[in-house]
């Protein structure tokens, strides 16, 4: 069968008509004469293999702390959810979709940065802005394929986490020989590339790179091919990560290991102690409980009372999404999809506003926002302290 | 020379462990012919129960393992009744489907259950090392080796002394003969389902510890004791011990050395060079209910 | 038992889209033609099932129907990604289906085909979006040619746990190969597909693409059920010693088909890194592969509507339990096991079984035993 072109300018002419609609996010340019809805893009415990609860309550402490101080210029936030599944692209999509369906003002989310990558048309033609807390991996910059005028990303660029790391190593640390250790998966893989190039700009070669298989229960092959480094650099996940750092102390290597937000997950659940934890060296982009700013462990404390755990950066960020987009709606004074596009471009958000994460957001050539990166370490108690924090110039946009 | 034992010694270990599935999996389809798809989440499921029984019940080790696997057992048997028995008439393949549906509803009650935060499971030795010829070697690692070895004897033992064994031993070779000379299929099914799960319960238990225990902690195992299966025949016990253990050696010494990165695959690259040799099947074709 | 295919109305199991299928038959035969002339009663397996009827209403049912149903968003991307996954399930069903192999690297097949139409056609000297379709089904017949005939004489399961190790090593080196693939096993900025200068660019504009590709693999499948490779087909799945000294080239149709049927998939997987612009292995994963096995598994082995039906609710299931997430997995698991139980092939296999009862007997070829397939 044959595309009558009659009924496919019809056809076309629906999907316009539903994209527009789709915009216009209920509300008028003079000023804000509704609830704001806001939905959020993320499962929540139970949902998925990797779905965890720090997105969803991040952002509730938000939503309430902003409701009880009066809303956004007189209107409360009304915050829905839409599981995206952060493992299966596609039906990460749908499930974009659906949350379009829903008309908010702003999104927040995406967990898994394939999700939104693989989603990336669909936000373009969307047209809502999305405040994205996946990952920022360099596909996602602005300006390149993968990047979109319609999301801004709220975690620090994975570039900055891997330099802030080989910085700590090289300069807090005194380690001139570093061993690099990752999953033989794409994360694992981009940022065990990422390091070793760092690595070479400082003159230095890594003593050993091992790529491993994340489901490995015995990674004594990879352990020993560290012998010698004086720290370890790890891109993996927590349960091998857990596997990896038993292994460095049954073989009597005492090498710290800095790793990324599976050390606080490996760490929060017990999953390494004694020892093996106090070696431990976690890359994130604030250590809500442990952090040498007061707001941000006053979040993290009032995170553990209300939900028994220790929050993980995670959770922080999305409370601050939920800011940032007040920020911008306040700047935009509308619901305007575009003027609040405009005004994501233009805005600094401060701690002053309610942010906890970072130092400033501030959107940059590549709308990334976060520009501060922390480094904690662990004790044998499972508590993190920060040890230090990383401020880095902003990122250009991609070209082509 | 200690990287060599090391190697060694973990190549055996999780040959060991290797074996303890691979068996699991193959008591299971002598006895009713059934491949169980879901012997990879029962492996995870056995874990988590061990965590919860330890960690949450506070049960000491020997009561908490124990524990552990009379349960295990249980479920077996409630598989077999749900995901076999109704099936009986039906061809091999759809109670392959059905245990396929048994394993995403094992999936998905644990991650209603226990979350997607991985759990840890302390090990009952603790976390020392033996030092051999100037490797370090986990206790953990040698418990695995000699329960692993224990549970094996006690299955061959089984398999050639009791009654049980027996009966398996006919059904597997003649299924009509068998029942016409008085074998009772069912309940030797429901026995080696739960026999079956015991062992996927046991292998979670001690393969825990390692690291920790998340969703797909399983899963990966059974592919990996599967191409053990595979290679060692399916048919008989030794073969499949024999083939677990050059699996694990091999990953583990050949991972070690040469292109390590692709450690991974090299199951997988041996199980097709053995399906493309030898395709005649590695067990008899006429016990085949495929 | 008989051939006789009555006519077949299907509801939809989803909530945005009704699609249709018609099978008639018209041949039928009197007693008393049986006994007035046996030669010509004793006919070959009917072959007057009216296919290429039904692929045309299916295809306009389908055109009148979903742009007006499926009007929000979600929905029609739904519709895209059913159409989609129907020509990859109907690649499964020839090669299982047909076949019998229980091969399980669709999905490598589908990420093959993906990747080698996103590197044909990058670039600014880039092919044309159809000779990057046509390239991907071309590498993947190729593949699955040597594949095939690797372990051609593997039987059953071990069929499966060689294509199964093939998918798991080709995933590797998806990941490695960054010049063919991209970084890390993610090809980005893959251009919308065009055809003629079109560009199908929205959802709705991609719906006619996919419907008009499935259209001509229905065709392509209706061929193949209509011409003596089926017969042999079936004959060699279901005894292939009788039908080898019976003079069917068992191994030569199981590896046609074979190929076919992955090139089937790796068309399916070019169109999705065309129409969602970006690749990764994680587009391919093992769920989706179960999940064309339960496709078919739940549509029908038997009917090449089975994967279409299967693909329908697969899509379309997780939209109607989005309400409880959290349980989702259980009641999929729990659900698939009902209809193992009480449909054991399938829907539309149950769907034929119903419309049997209610179409009137003299609809029945009398007395004269065909094998039923």
């Amino acid at each position: 069968m044959r595309a009558r072109p009659a009924l496919t300018s019809l056809i076309g002419a629906c999907a316009v008509l539903v994209a527009a609609c789709g915009g216009s996010g209920g509300g008028s340019e003079k000023g804000i004469d509704e609830p704001i809805k806001m939905v959020g893009l993320w499962e929540v415990k139970g949902e998925s293999a990797a779905a965890i609860d720090d997105y969803n309550n991040g952002a509730r402490m938000a939503v309430e702390k902003i409701n009880a101080a009066g809303g956004i210029k007189g209107q409360k936030i009304v915050l829905e959810r839409v599981a995206a599944d952060p493992l299966n692209p596609q039906k990460a999509t749908g499930q974009f979709l659906q949350a379009v369906d829903k008309d908010p003002v702003v999104m927040l989310g995406f967990t898994a940065s394939s999700a939104l990558l693989a989603s990336k048309t669909q936000v373009d033609r969307a047209g809502i802005p999305l405040i994205s807390l996946a990952s920022a991996s360099s596909p996602l910059r602005f300006g390149g394929p993968g990047g979109s005028e319609w999301f801004w990303v709220v975690q620090p660029s994975d570039e900055f986490k891997d330099q802030a790391t080989v910085r700590f190593a090289v300069e807090q640390l005194k380690a001139t020989k570093i061993g690099l250790m990752g999953t033989n998966e794409s994360y694992g893989m981009t940022n065990t590339k990422a390091v070793a190039a760092a690595l070479k700009q400082r003159g230095l070669t890594p003593v050993a790179t091992r790529n491993y298989d994340p489901t490995a229960t015995d990674l004594t092959q990879d352990v020993l091919a560290m012998k010698g480094s004086q720290a370890v650099i790890a891109f993996t996940y927590p349960n091998p990560l857990a596997v990896q750092l038993k292994q460095f102390v049954q073989n009597g290597m005492k090498i710290p290991t800095i790793s990324s937000s599976s050390a606080n997950i490996a760490a929060n659940n017990k999953l390494v102690t004694g020892e093996a934890l106090s070696l431990l060296y976690g890359t994130n982009a604030c250590a809500p409980v442990g952090s040498k700013n007061p707001a941000t462990n006053a979040f993290g404390q009032e995170y553990l009372r209300r939900f028994n755990q220790i929050p993980t950066d995670l959770a922080a960020e999305s409370h601050d999404a939920v800011y940032i987009a007040k920020a911008a709606i306040e700047k935009a004074g509308s619901t305007d999809p575009e003027a609040i596009r405009k005004a994501m471009n233009s805005i600094t958000v401060t701690p002053q506003q309610g942010i906890i994460c970072a130092a400033e957001y501030k959107t940059d050539g590549a709308h990334f926002m976060n520009h501060t990166v922390s480094i904690q370490r662990f004790g044998t108690d499972g508590k993190s302290t920060e040890m230090i924090t990383y401020q880095f110039p902003p990122t250009e946009a991609a070209k082509g | 020379m200690d990287k060599f034992i090391a190697l060694t010694a973990g190549g055996i270990a999780l040959g060991a462990v290797l074996a303890l599935v691979a068996l699991g999996f193959l008591v299971l389809y002598k006895a009713t012919g059934v491949i169980n798809f879901a012997h990879g989440d029962l492996i995870t499921l056995g874990a988590y129960i061990g965590v919860w029984t330890v960690a949450d019940l506070g049960l000491p080790t020997i009561p908490g393992y124990v524990l552990t696997i009379v349960l295990m057992g249980l479920i077996g048997v409630l598989i077999e009744r749900v995901a076999h028995a109704p099936l009986r008439k039906r061809p091999a393949m759809v109670v392959v489907i059905a245990t396929l549906a048994a394993a995403i509803v094992i999936r998905g009650f644990i991650s209603v259950w226990q979350g997607a935060t991985p759990r840890a499971l302390d090990s009952p030795v603790g976390g020392g090392v033996l030092r051999v010829g100037g490797a370090n070697i986990a206790y953990q690692r040698i418990l695995i080796l000699i329960v692993g070895a224990i549970a094996v004897i006690a299955l061959l033992m089984v398999f050639q002394r009791t009654a049980f064994g027996r009966q398996v031993r006919a059904l597997a070779a003649d299924p009509e003969t068998a029942q016409l000379m008085g074998v009772r299929t069912k309940y030797v099914a429901m026995a080696a389902f739960a026999l079956s799960a015991m062992l996927a319960g046991l292998a979670g238990l001690l393969v825990a510890p390692l690291g920790a225990v998340e969703l797909n902690f399983g899963f990966g195992l059974m592919i990996t004791a599967f191409a053990a299966a595979v290679l060692g025949g399916f048919g008989s016990l030794g073969g499949v011990v024999a083939g677990a253990m050059v699996i694990g050696i091999v990953q583990q010494l050949v991972g070690g050395y040469v292109l390590p990165e692709y450690a991974a695959t090299y199951p997988a690259i041996v199980l097709f060079i053995v399906i493309a040799l030898r395709p005649q099947g590695l067990f008899d074709l006429a016990r085949s209910r495929l | 038992m008989t051939p006789r295919e009555p006519a077949a109305a299907q509801a939809a199991t989803t909530p945005d889209n009704a699609n249709k299928t018609d099978k008639t038959n018209t041949s039928e035969t009197s007693e008393n033609q049986v006994l007035r002339d046996p030669l010509r009663a004793v006919r070959p397996p009917d072959y007057r099932r009216h296919h290429f009827l039904a692929i045309a209403a299916f295809v306009v049912l389908v055109a009148l129907i979903a742009p007006q149903a499926a009007t929000s968003r979600s929905s029609q991307f739904l519709v895209n990604l059913w159409l989609v996954y129907s020509i990859a399930a109907l690649g499964f069903y020839l090669v299982f289906g047909l076949a019998g192999r229980f091969a399980f690297c669709q999905t490598f097949m589908m990420a093959f085909g993906g990747y080698t139409s996103a590197w044909i056609t990058r670039g600014e000297d880039g092919q044309p979006f159809w000779v990057g379709a046509a390239a991907a089904m071309l590498v993947t017949a190729l593949v699955a040619g040597v594949v095939g005939a690797l372990v051609r004489k593997a039987q059953h399961f071990y069929f499966a746990i060689a294509t199964f190790a093939v998918t798991q090593v080709g995933m590797v080196v998806f990941q490695r190969a960054d010049g063919f693939t991209g970084p890390h096993g993610q090809a980005v900025g893959i251009d919308p597909p065009q055809l003629f200068g079109y560009e199908f660019v929205k959802d709705g504009q991609v719906f006619w693409l996919f419907l008009g590709t499935l259209g001509l693999c229905l065709l392509l499948t209706a061929c193949i059920e209509r011409s003596p490779m089926r017969r042999e087909a079936l004959a060699a799945r279901d005894n292939g010693l009788v039908a080898g000294l019976s003079g069917v080239a068992v191994q030569r149709v199981q590896l046609v088909l074979f190929m076919l049927g992955s090139a089937l998939g790796g068309l399916a997987g070019s169109l999705i890194g065309h129409w969602q612009g970006v690749i990764g292995t994680e587009s391919f994963h093992i769920d989706l592969a179960i999940g064309i096995f339960l496709m078919l598994l739940l549509g029908g082995i038997t009917s090449m509507w089975g994967p279409l039906i299967g693909a329908a609710v697969f899509v379309g299931l997780p939209r109607v339990l989005s309400g409880i997430e959290e349980y989702s997995s259980i009641v999929y698991g729990l659900m698939l096991l009902a209809v193992v139980l009480l449909l054991p092939n399938g829907i539309a296999e149950a769907v034929r079984r119903f419309a049997d009862r209610v179409v009137p007997d003299r609809l029945m070829r009398k007395g004269v035993p065909f094998a039923r397939s």
